[in-house]
């Protein structure tokens, strides 16, 4: 193994851990995170030399990442999604059908997967990972001002559901 | 505008850094990069998409004039040049010289597998060709899997070492060629062709390879490159569809030859299936032949005028079932929804009477945009086919991905002819061409519920309870 594949195997242990929750936090799928993970780290690898040379490796995969999250739906595989047996019909619409595991907050995962990906990667990258709104903006391809709005309205949207009061914003359901 | 300074509160920054550190709190890096990388350098490799895993190799194409076509192919001439010796058989001696990572091993299967000359002008013949495109090679790298003179036939399958791995131990490549022409003929007429370039992912990944004779025609016959580790290998020789929704796969087993090539005629039910499953280690499946999907077979039985795309997207939807050739398109219809969308609908019946629904709703306005992906959806009707024109059936689908319409599932529905609107519950759409949709936003409630058609002067005409769906992007 050479120098160039020891350091890229080195960043990629050291980054993924935030990478993958990144990919998460806009995906709310882990298997489509670690697809879209891997799938990133795999263009880092290709151009690693040139990455690495250019001194931001990390910026260069985080954005690698964001862009696969947000586009995971354009080629994704064929999954089976069942519906709810008949003997099981009365079960809450609100209640998600893949994540009732241990360990899961299923309605703050409902309120998350409420936010269209753009408005969610928005509320991810500038509030959890406390980035600026140019930052955030650069990662996401959009302006500022995008930004601005869309943290805002998922911030808002994200409290509506989680707070008693009625949700009536239904913009980007679709 | 809402403010832009409405800031995420900290309990709900805590709770959402806690439900994403909980849900990948065991994901690992490795080896998926490794795979990651190793995907994406294969597609790179040039050629490597037209010789994917579980190809259809044409072998009537290349040579029909020497091979004949004959229905009879025993009667055809006996061949010349080298012949198998008297011994040929699964138990042929191994193959010299060290063999390349590829993971396969064990004797030369095939009618020829023991030849000691005829493997040697096979591999003379693989190195002078893999030279002449720059690709030097050694007789000792050419691993011959399995040759054999079959039915008028004569086949070389070996493989080779795929290049220079950069990724370490754990990841490996290996080429595999086919030389093929007709039985008897020598290593030099045979033409040759490069299948594709395979990754040995834990070292112990088969492939199938489908042959036949024309590009219309079903493949007649599999040849499956597997591990030492790989026990058994069966090919699906029939399905069975039951209303409760399971389908009971009849399974023929193959043969071995040699010590990796598990080989088979297949009956044509068999090479429309192209189906196979393996006991002792993983085997990469393939699809049917692309000229006999459903969503081809589909379009047969479509009416003048009908949107064809549509119908094969949901012909398509029915692959998910992957009906055999047993079942037998009876409906295939289509009507428009918008200016850009449509929704249609094909049913199969089985051989029992069930029917086999497979839907779709194709937008073209919105095709290249995730927002707007064609939904198609299939499933087993729970209720007989008798006459097509008074059949109902409707499905019920969920959008992909769950996401806040996790359970709102949108209803496309069948009618029978005659109805002119469907109602569930309190909301009525308009039915065109036998076809109506609900949308999700209509029924908020999702799960199954009672659908009826109605005439035109509001009678109930019909009435069926929503079927479980499978949604297939």
């Amino acid at each position: 193994m050479d120098d160039d594949e020891a350091d890229f195997r080195e960043f990629v242990t050291l980054r993924w851990s935030s990478l993958v929750t990144t990919a998460y936090l806009i995906t709310t799928d882990r298997g489509i995170a670690e697809d879209c993970v891997q799938e990133a780290m795999a263009r880092v690898h290709r151009h690693w030399r040139s990455v690495r040379k250019d001194g931001k490796p990390a910026a260069y995969a985080r954005q690698a990442v964001v862009n696969a999250a947000l586009s995971w739906r354009r080629r994704r595989r064929i999954r089976e999604v069942p519906l709810t047996p008949a003997d099981q019909a009365t079960r809450s619409a609100a209640e998600p059908v893949d994540q009732r595991v241990q360990g899961v907050d299923p309605t703050l995962l409902a309120a998350l997967r409420s936010l269209p990906p753009q408005m969610r990667a928005a509320v991810a990258l500038r509030y959890l990972e406390d980035r600026s709104e140019a930052e955030t903006a650069v990662l996401l391809g959009c302006s500022v001002g995008t930004v601005k709005s869309s943290t805002s309205r998922g911030v808002a949207r994200l409290r509506a559901v989680l707070e008693p009061a009625p949700l009536t914003d239904r913009e980007g359901a679709r | 505008m809402e403010s832009s300074t409405q800031e995420l509160p900290a309990e709900l920054v805590e709770r959402l850094h806690r439900l994403a550190a909980t849900q990948m709190s065991e994901s690992r890096p490795w080896p998926g990069v490794d795979r990651a990388v190793h995907r994406m350098q294969r597609r790179r490799l040039a050629g490597m998409s037209a010789a994917a895993l579980g190809c259809v190799l044409i072998i009537g194409m290349t040579f029909s004039g020497a091979l004949g076509l004959s229905s009879d192919r025993s009667q055809q001439a006996p061949p010349a040049g080298p012949k198998p010796s008297a011994s040929a058989s699964a138990t042929a001696t191994a193959p010299t010289g060290p063999l390349p990572a590829s993971g396969f091993s064990g004797p030369v299967g095939g009618s020829l597998g023991s030849d000691k000359t005829w493997l040697k002008q096979v591999r003379a013949r693989i190195v002078e060709v893999e030279a002449s495109v720059k690709r030097p090679l050694t007789a000792a790298d050419v691993q011959v899997l399995w040759t054999s003179d079959r039915d008028g036939v004569r086949y070389v399958y070996a493989v080779l070492p795929g290049g220079k791995n950069k990724l370490g131990p754990g990841l490996r490549y290996f080429r595999d060629v086919v030389l093929v022409g007709p039985a008897g003929a020598s290593a030099d007429k045979l033409v040759y062709k490069t299948m594709g370039t395979h990754d040995l992912e834990d070292g112990n990944v088969g492939h199938a390879m489908y042959l036949r004779r024309t590009a219309t025609a079903l493949p007649d016959f599999v040849l499956i490159a597997a591990s030492p580790a790989v026990t058994e290998v069966e090919v699906a020789s029939s399905r069975k569809f039951s209303v409760d929704g399971t389908v009971t796969v009849g399974w023929r087993s193959l043969r071995r030859e040699g010590g990796a090539v598990w080989v088979g005629r297949l009956t044509r039910a068999e090479g429309y299936l192209s189906e196979f499953r393996s006991v002792g280690g993983p085997i990469r499946n393939s699809t049917n032949a692309a000229t006999h999907q459903p969503k081809h077979r589909a379009v047969t039985v479509a009416p003048a005028g009908s949107n064809l795309a549509a119908i094969k997207d949901a012909g398509a939807a029915l692959s998910w079932l992957n009906p055999s050739l047993a079942e037998q398109p009876v409906l295939a219809i289509s009507a428009p929804l918008t200016d850009t969308a449509t929704l249609a609908a094909t049913v199969f019946r089985t051989p029992e009477g069930l029917a086999l629904v497979g839907f779709a709703e194709r937008d073209v306005k919105f095709k290249e945009t995730w927002r707007h992906l064609t939904r198609r959806g299939a499933a087993i009707a729970k209720q007989p086919i008798g006459d097509p024109d008074t059949f109902m059936a409707v499905l019920s689908t969920v959008k992909l991905p769950p996401a806040r319409e996790d359970l709102n599932a949108g209803y496309a529905v069948l009618t029978p002819v005659g109805a002119t609107s469907a109602r569930i519950g309190d909301v009525t759409v308009p039915v065109r061409n036998r076809l109506a949709l609900f949308e999700p936003s209509a029924i908020p409630d999702g799960g199954y519920v009672t659908v009826e058609a109605l005439n035109a002067q509001g009678t109930v005409i019909a009435s069926v309870l929503s079927l479980r769906g499978t949604e297939v992007p």
